[in-house]
C-alpha cells in the first residue's frame, strides 16, 4: 500500500503538504489556544473566500490574493481589538458571515465560472503543486522562526499580559505580528485543510496536548506531535478509505483530543 | 539627591469621569512609599499609569526617564491576575518569565534562590494554577524581584495572605528594602502599616492628595482622608 501511496508524485507532495501544514498549525495553535484566540482564526479562514474570489474576477492567482486580503483583516482585527471601542466578539461574529457572503456574491460575478466551493471549503491537497509546497516551507520557516525568537515573551503575554507589559515587552506590536503570521499560515494551510476545517487543525493539538503536558515546553512539543501524527494517519487512512483528505485528517485530531480528555491532567 | 521616580500633575478619566487629578511627588532612591486610600480612591489607577498600563495627562519620569526606557529597572506585583487555572506553567516557569528571553537574563537571580526567599521552594514544580492565593501572592512577588529590579511597584500584595504570611512578607520586605536598598512603591488600604514600613506616605481620595514622612502625618488626618476627605497636601 504504502509502495503504491509514494510512486505518485502527487501523493508525495500531499504527504508532504499535510506534514507541513500540520506541524506548522499545530505549532501557531498552542499560542492561538493561551491566547483564546480560536475565533479569530475562524475569521480570518472565512475572510480568505474574499480574497479568493477577488483572485478568480482579476485573474490574479487566488493565493496571493487571499494572502494580502487575510493579512489586512489580520491588521484590520489588531487594530479594532486595541481601540477597544467594539466588543472584538460582536465585530468577528458581525464579519465572518459577511466575508463569506461576500465572497461567494463576489464568484457569482465571474460569468461563466462555476466554482468548486466543496474545494475551498474543505480542501484539495491532491491539487498541492512544487510551488505551493515551497510557499507552505517559507510561510512555515517564517512563523515557526518568529515563534522561536519571541518563544518566553510569548508565553507571558498569553499568561499575563499587564505584566508582560510592565516588563517591556511590546505587546501591541507582538499581537499585530501574531496575527499577521497567523493569517499567512491560516491562508497557506487552506489546500490541505480548506476554510471549514483549518481552524480544527490549528486548535485541536495544541487544546490535545494542554490536556496532558506537565509544563508549557510540554504543550508545545506534544502539541507539534499531535499535529504531525494526525496528519500523516488522516492522510493514509483518506488514501485507503477514498475519503476527503481534510475531514478525515480533523476526525483523527478529535480522536486524539478524546484519548487525551481521558487521560488529562488537570482534572 | 536625584529622584527616582518623579509624578507632576497627573491626571486620568476613563470617558467623562474623572478618576484622578493633579497627583505630583517625588521619591528618591531608597524610600519606600505607601499609597494609602480608601476602596474607589484610584491607588490601582494611579500605580497602573506610573506604569504605563494606564493612559494619563501630565508627567511621569522613573529614573530621569521615560516608563519605556525603564522597564528592566522595575518590577511589578498586580493586584491580581486573571489567569486560566489550568494554563499549564509550573511555578519555575512563571518566576523565570521574569528574566524574559529578548532581554538580557545576565543580572537574573537563580530560580531555586527566589522560591527559598519567599518560601514556596516545595511547590517549584508544581503548577502555578494550583497554588493557593497566598502562594500566588509569594510567587508573582518572586517573579517581580527575579530580574534584580531597582524600583519595586507593589498593588495591595497581600490580598488573600493568611495573618502568618502577612508577617512574613513584612519581615521578607523591610530586609530586602535595607540590604539592597529596593525602592518600593505599595499601594495598600491598611495605613496601620505606614509606622512600620513607610518612608514616605501618599493619601489619596480621588481628587484630593496628601503626601509627606509618616511623621509628619499623625492618624487623625489619614482618618479624615479615609473618612471625611479633608484636603491635605504636606511637602
Amino acid at each position: 500500500m504504502f509502495e503504491t501511496f509514494l510512486q505518485y508524485p502527487f501523493l508525495q507532495r500531499a504527504m508532504l503538504a499535510a506534514v507541513l501544514v500540520g506541524l506548522i498549525c499545530a505549532l501557531m495553535g498552542v499560542f492561538v489556544v493561551f491566547n483564546k484566540m480560536a475565533f479569530f482564526v475562524d475569521a480570518l479562514a472565512h475572510s480568505a473566500l474574499t480574497g479568493i474570489a477577488i483572485g478568480i474576477l482579476i485573474g490574479v492567482a487566488p493565493f496571493w490574493t487571499a494572502l494580502v486580503f487575510g493579512v489586512l483583516v489580520a491588521v484590520g482585527v489588531v487594530y479594532i481589538k486595541s481601540k477597544g471601542k467594539i466588543e472584538t466578539d460582536t465585530a468577528l461574529g458581525l464579519f465572518m458571515p459577511f466575508a463569506m457572503a461576500l465572497g461567494i456574491l463576489l464568484l457569482q460575478l465571474k460569468s461563466g465560472y462555476t466554482p468548486d466551493l466543496m474545494s475551498f471549503l474543505f480542501g484539495s491537497v491532491l491539487a498541492v503543486s512544487w510551488i505551493d509546497l515551497i510557499i507552505i516551507l517559507v510561510i512555515g520557516i517564517l512563523s515557526l522562526g518568529w515563534l522561536y525568537t519571541y518563544y518566553k515573551d510569548l508565553v507571558f503575554m498569553a499568561f499575563d499580559r499587564e505584566s508582560a507589559l510592565v516588563s517591556g515587552i511590546k505587546i501591541n506590536q507582538m499581537d499585530y505580528w501574531l496575527m499577521v503570521l497567523l493569517s499567512m499560515v491560516v491562508i497557506a494551510s487552506l489546500q490541505v485543510a480548506g476554510i471549514i476545517l483549518v481552524g480544527a487543525m490549528i486548535v485541536i493539538p495544541a487544546a490535545s496536548a494542554k490536556n496532558i503536558a506537565r509544563n508549557f515546553r510540554e504543550v508545545v512539543v506534544y502539541s507539534g506531535i499531535i499535529g504531525l501524527v494526525g496528519s500523516v494517519t488522516g492522510m493514509i487512512l483518506s488514501y485507503v478509505f477514498d475519503l476527503s483528505s481534510g475531514a478525515v485528517i480533523v476526525m483523527t485530531m478529535v480522536g486524539i483530543y478524546l484519548v487525551t480528555f481521558v487521560l488529562r491532567r488537570n482534572q | 539627591m536625584k529622584s527616582i521616580l518623579a509624578v507632576k500633575n497627573l491626571a486620568v478619566r476613563f470617558g467623562d469621569i474623572s478618576v484622578l487629578e493633579n497627583v505630583s511627588f517625588e521619591i528618591e532612591p531608597g524610600d519606600f512609599l505607601m499609597i494609602l486610600g480608601p476602596n474607589g480612591a484610584g491607588k490601582s489607577v494611579l500605580l497602573k499609569s506610573i506604569l504605563g498600563i494606564l493612559a494619563y495627562e501630565g508627567e511621569v519620569r522613573v529614573f530621569g526617564k521615560d516608563i519605556k526606557q525603564a522597564r528592566s529597572r522595575i518590577g511589578y506585583v498586580p493586584q491580581y491576575i486573571d489567569f486560566d487555572r489550568t494554563f499549564p506553567l509550573t511555578v519555575r516557569e512563571v518566576i523565570g518569565l521574569g528574566c524574559g528571553q529578548t532581554r538580557s537574563v545576565a543580572g537574573c537571580t537563580h530560580v531555586g534562590n527566589m522560591v527559598k526567599m519567599v518560601g514556596v521552594e516545595d511547590k517549584i514544580d508544581s503548577f502555578f494554577g494550583s497554588l493557593s492565593g497566598g502562594q500566588i501572592r509569594k510567587v508573582l512577588i518572586a517573579r517581580a524581584l527575579v530580574n534584580r529590579p531597582k524600583l519595586l511597584f507593589l498593588d495591595e500584595p497581600l490580598a488573600g495572605v493568611d495573618v502568618v504570611g502577612e508577617k512574613s512578607f513584612y519581615e521578607m520586605l523591610a530586609k530586602w528594602h535595607r540590604e539592597f536598598k529596593l525602592t518600593t512603591v505599595m499601594v495598600s488600604h491598611d495605613y496601620g502599616l505606614v509606622s512600620k514600613i513607610a518612608s514616605k506616605v501618599l493619601c489619596l481620595n480621588k481628587k484630593m492628595t496628601c503626601f509627606g514622612g509618616p511623621g509628619s502625618l499623625g492618624i487623625r488626618e489619614f482618618e479624615l482622608t479615609f473618612g471625611k476627605g479633608v484636603d491635605l497636601h504636606v511637602h
